[in-house]
């Protein structure tokens, strides 16, 4: 079976049993492709990929030749040919409304003498098939496809530096920077920057206001965000509870759900052209009445007119709820009509006001329908099992947001991927534009290529200060916002492959090492980086009223979380000369905040590396995204393990231990210990990686957590501990499934070997062909 | 001990103590399994459907759906009128009550489907009358149902033997191999991304299959076990031919299903896919193989086999379990 993937130039001159031949594969592996030899390639190589990682270059070559051949008319366009159809590509797509027209200011010729086609080469079979799918340029009426990925990424080069001076300059920094996956910027820019349609931030969140018509005004708002790519995170804490009184007609509201279902109804409706979802998610603060209701948006029975299947919910919490839990105190939950001040308070100020209201409600000046007391640790535990079952709701923390904002203004709630906090108010949405750094690309064969990183970083912080700029907003109060406080988010993806190359376990003492240093020095880069820019620019508009002007940096800001809180568990060790930085900082800052830890789902598997801070799922795994369901292994056991010879022998029997190595005896011990999966990697881990982190970035971290121990108690621990830490969110919690279907390419039962089932009622372990069971 | 079978159909008993912890572990996990269709959106696939098929491949889903829900609704009658009569030990009732419910789940689960996508109704719900090969599965099924509606007595060695076949043909035949030659044809479609909705709906049903499966071997081999004498060469060389049979039928049907391959399966590829699913299954009982065949889809790797990540706004993630054990 061990074909070698020979090089396929000369591969679509083969017949098909001469195919088959070479690739060692049955004549039915190219089943409907008998007149597309490069489909059947694609289609064989791809089989393959789970016993053989190198089809992987094959089915590349295959699929890029299909590509070029609809894009560029050939399927091996020489170099020449590749760059010399760039400057055609721009006037089409000029012509057919595809691009922006300003890109024929650029010297087209001198850019596309820059293409290096070769790079195409370095991008994995997953990340051709996203970008075929849905990032590459077609004309407009007829589908057909304009771009390469060259071309891609030199368009949103040139679309970042529509505004620059030196223009084709910028843009080839920026096009060498993202062709070679050194950083790439959040989708919404590599969708649209240089095309009319330059609507290039992420994020976008907001304050819903109870009032009906202050909602209707949300969701056309929302729905215009939605369409332009945009994700949305929104508070409805302040809409009054089930049951409140309605002056105006004298009735009584009906509550938050059915205006979360309005929310859930309106962005399925928009599908951003089939390219991406309309994605919303809501906050709530754990006090308000229907927090109950709210747990069981998500759940899967029930009612659907009170579910909602589309939107994410999330609990936006304060510390005061936390302690109540971890002292097993009584919580009040109130409809927000009568406590209206609560949403806009946080810390201490929080805490007194929640006293006052807990004593009015003791004494009868709320009336009894509009509050009821629970257990706290009770509700915890609801919405942990809530969490459990459904992933919903993430939980995030109010005040450790609110205590290290660098802006002026209360922080309402997180976004669509908890990494963005930034404040919100009834003039302005607030707006953050994404790019992330790839940590993988930064290597070098003992650490890391420290100048090449301050490049990238650099590199990446004028592209997103562009952006603000450049960009469409789809509401006024968007533009407001973000002209006032330009805040961006710069992140980080390919942490867990970087460590895997550098041989540190995910969420070992080196790994947090390592961690700690490379975040100190991109926050330290990317300020200063702003800094400049400001010199440049000038200063963001607010930034008098931020704490930029104080001199205070990120790192600082832990110090008033941990003034406020007593303590906060994360050790606080520094390495640069932050003082010279602080009196840069008080100079003027182009930004209003610089740093946030996307997911980076989509941009890594097009970078080809593990996305934002998670570790590798498992050794062999499938990830199913828009574009298909994909096979990925690690790349780097799998080289670990070509070098050691052990390859040909052990690749079955991790897709049969489904990517864990951890009973696999012939891998040796240290490669085991490197590589573990999402699950056998201690929960804690993912708190303490993220909290070293969080200690230098202003916004936040999208912060997946996976578990395999699913009692509340083990789950309680790891969310207190989490706040503890001084994490600002939670993302997705995942849980290790018992039970999987039976496994078709593995022979479990020939070898009766056990099927890895936990089934773990009275005792027995039991499958198909377990042995205590089985006669 | 209680009896697995024979015992008084009517008498009312306790759960506990078990006898087959197995069949309650079963129970355990297929509550945990829960799912409900209208979870998954459907709305690509109609795109797919409308825009990016050929009418071939509409013509293979339409037949495909057309003898999914016949099937199951055989796999219920036989559940109801066959296997819960006999099989008395209450843990072991808990769980057919269950799969009687999932087998509902997925009638219910494949009407959706239907009703939802721009299908040719009128071939759908005739496929199973008009085309000669998917009557001809009905019948070997319903045949091997019959003899179990006449009273048995399970002290009776011929209706243990009687009851053995129709345990095989339901649990091993229908549920082990003619559906997981479906599954895989739906699976093609999710390796060219399209009808991605539909392999959501096969991922779970084949989660809730596998769960069937091992329920119907426990129970199949605990029979042999307890009852050595029953398999006897002439028995083993029965359940074999009526294996065999039903390959047979499979490939009349794959031919009536795809008489021409559409990109990625032809009718061969489901055959030699059968062959391969139908030598484990014959070793499942503890008889040797037949075909030596090999999996001609080691794709089937990506889509079933190894673990599944899902970007959460991208896909529906099926792996999230209810009925939580929330009292821990």
């Amino acid at each position: 079976m061990a074909a070698k993937p020979a090089l396929p130039s000369w591969i679509h001159r083969l017949t098909q049993p001469e195919l088959a031949r070479l690739l060692g594969c049955d004549l039915t592996w190219t089943a409907g492709a008998e007149d597309d030899p490069e489909l059947a390639v694609l289609q064989a190589a791809q089989a393959r990929l789970h016993e053989d990682p190198t089809c992987e270059r094959l089915a590349c070559k295959a699929f890029l030749r299909r590509l070029y051949r609809e894009a560029l008319g050939s399927p091996e366009p020489s170099p020449a040919v590749y760059r010399g159809a760039f400057p055609e590509y721009v006037r089409r797509g000029v012509e057919c409304g595809a691009l922006d027209d300003r890109l024929l200011r650029f010297d087209l010729q001198g850019l596309a003498c820059a293409l290096d086609p070769q790079r195409d080469d370095a991008l994995p079979l997953v990340g051709l098939y996203t970008l075929l799918d849905r990032y590459l340029v077609r004309e407009p009426s007829s589908r057909r496809l304009l771009e390469v990925p060259q071309f891609l990424f030199m368009r949103v080069g040139m679309g970042l530096s529509l505004q620059e001076r030196e223009a084709d300059r910028w843009a080839l920094a920026f096009y060498d920077a993202m062709s070679q996956l050194d950083y790439l910027p959040s989708t919404p820019t590599l969708f649209n920057a240089g095309t009319p349609h330059h609507q290039l931030s992420s994020c976008y969140l907001d304050d819903v206001s109870d009032s009906l018509d202050r909602i209707l005004q949300a969701c056309a708002e929302f729905g215009r965000v939605a369409k332009y790519a945009g994700g949305l995170g929104a508070s409805v804490t302040r809409l009054r509870a089930a049951g409140s009184p309605i002056r105006g007609i004298n009735g009584t509201s009906s509550g938050i759900v059915p205006f979360v279902h309005l929310f859930d109804a309106l962005i399925k409706a928009i599908s951003q052209g089939g390219r991406r979802r309309g994605t919303l998610a809501v906050y709530l603060e754990p006090w308000h009445l229907e927090l109950r209701a709210f747990l069981d948006l998500k759940r899967n029975s029930g009612d659907p007119y009170l579910r909602a299947h589309s939107v994410n919910t999330a609990l936006w919490v304060p510390d005061e709820f936390l302690r109540r839990v971890e002292r097993d105190e009584p919580w009040y939950l109130f409809d927000p009509l009568y406590v209206p001040e609560l949403p806009d308070l946080w810390g201490e100020a929080f805490r007194v006001a929640y006293l006052r209201r807990v004593e009015d409600a003791r004494s009868g000046r709320i009336p009894p329908h509009a509050y009821r007391v629970e257990g706290a640790r009770t509700l915890f535990r609801e919405i942990l099992a809530a969490l459990l079952e459904t992933s919903h709701p993430w939980l995030a923390f109010k005040d450790a947001t609110n205590a290290r904002s660098m802006l002026p203004g209360v922080v309402h709630s997180s976004n669509l991927c908890t990494e963005v906090h930034l404040p919100t108010s009834p003039e302005e949405m607030a707006v953050c534009n994404l790019a992330s750094v790839n940590l993988a690309r930064h290597l070098t064969p003992g650490g890391v290529a420290w100048r090449r990183l301050r490049r990238t970083v650099r590199c990446a912080m004028r592209g997103l200060d562009n952006v603000i700029d450049l960009n469409f907003y789809p509401t006024e109060r968007a533009a407001r916002g973000n002209l006032r406080h330009r805040p961006v988010g710069l992140g980080v993806m390919g942490l867990a492959e970087a460590l895997a190359r550098l041989e540190m376990p995910y969420g070992s003492e080196a790994s947090c090492a390592f961690t700690d240093e490379v975040m100190e020095r991109i926050s330290y880069w990317a300020i200063e980086a702003s800094c400049e820019l400001a010199r440049e620019r000038g200063a963001f508009p607010s930034f008098l009223e931020s704490r930029w002007a104080r001199g205070q940096v990120p790192v600082d800001t832990l110090r008033d979380l941990a003034r406020m809180r007593g303590e906060v568990h994360v050790y606080s060790a520094s390495r640069l000369d932050w003082d010279a930085l602080r009196r840069r900082v008080r100079e003027g800052m182009r930004n209003g905040t610089v740093l946030a830890i996307a997911p980076t789902a989509t941009i890594s598997l097009i970078a080809g590396t593990t996305p934002g801070m998670d570790p590798y799922y498992a050794n062999v795994f499938a990830r199913s995204t828009l574009s298909g369901k994909f096979l990925e292994f690690n790349r780097v056991l799998v080289e670990r393990l070509q070098a050691l010879g052990l390859w040909e022998r052990v690749r079955g029997r991790i897709v049969e231990a489904r990517g864990d190595l951890e009973e696999l005896e012939e891998v040796p011990d240290h490669l085991r210990c490197v590589h573990r999966t999402a699950y056998r990697i201690a929960p804690e881990a993912y708190v303490r990686l993220a909290a070293v982190a969080q200690k230098w970035v202003d916004q936040g971290i999208s912060r997946n957590l996976f578990v395999q121990d699913r009692s509340l108690d083990s789950l309680e621990r790891l969310y207190l501990e989490a706040w503890r830490a001084g994490l600002k969110s939670t993302y997705y919690l995942f849980v290790a499934p018992r039970m999987y279907a039976e496994p078709s390419t593995v022979r479990v039962n020939k070898a009766r070997r056990k099927l890895r089932w936990n089934l773990e009622v009275p005792e027995i372990s039991c499958s198909t062909s377990c042995e205590s069971c089985a006669s | 001990m209680r009896p697995l079978i024979g015992g008084d159909p009517l008498e009312p008993i306790q759960l506990f103590p078990l006898s087959y912890p197995w069949a309650y572990a079963h129970a355990q996990q297929g509550k945990r399994n829960t799912w409900f269709p209208e979870e998954v959106s459907l709305a690509d696939d109609v795109r797919d459907y409308q825009t990016r098929l050929g009418d071939e491949e509409r013509r293979a889903v339409e037949i495909l759906l057309g003898f999914f829900n016949p099937m199951e609704s055989l796999v219920t009658h036989n559940l109801v009128l066959s296997v819960y009569r006999h099989v008395t030990a209450p843990e072991a009732r808990l769980y057919l009550a269950r799969q009687i419910w999932e087998e509902a789940n997925h009638t219910m689960a494949f009407e959706y489907v239907l009703k939802t996508l721009p299908v040719d109704r009128k071939r759908v719900f005739s496929a199973h009358r008009d085309e000669p090969a998917v009557q001809a599965k009905e019948a070997f099924l319903v045949e091997l149902a019959r003899p179990m509606l006449a009273p048995l007595d399970m002290g009776s060695e011929g209706a243990r033997r009687t009851f053995l076949r129709n345990l095989v043909g339901y649990y091993v035949i229908l549920e082990g191999v003619f559906f997981y030659g479906g599954f895989l044809f739906a699976y093609t479609f999710r390796r060219r991304n399209l009808l991605r909705g539909l392999a959501t709906i096969v991922d779970w049903t084949l989660k809730d299959e596998s769960l069937h499966l091992s329920f119907g071997i426990h129970l199949i081999t605990e029979l042999l076990a307890q009852d050595p004498d029953l398999m006897t060469p002439q028995l083993a060389g029965e359940l074999e031919r009526l294996i065999l049979k039903a390959v047979e039928l499979e490939r009349a049907y794959h031919h009536t299903l795809l008489p021409r391959p559409v990109i990625g399966v032809s009718a061969e590829l489901l055959n030699a896919y059968v062959e391969y699913v139908t030598d484990r299954r014959l070793e499942e009982l503890g008889l040797p193989a037949r075909f030596g065949a090999a999996n001609p889809a080691p794709w089937m790797a990506t889509e079933v086999d190894v673990p599944e990540i899902v970007n959460f706004f991208e896909a529906k993630n099926i792996h999230y379990e209810v009925a939580a054990d929330r009292n821990r």
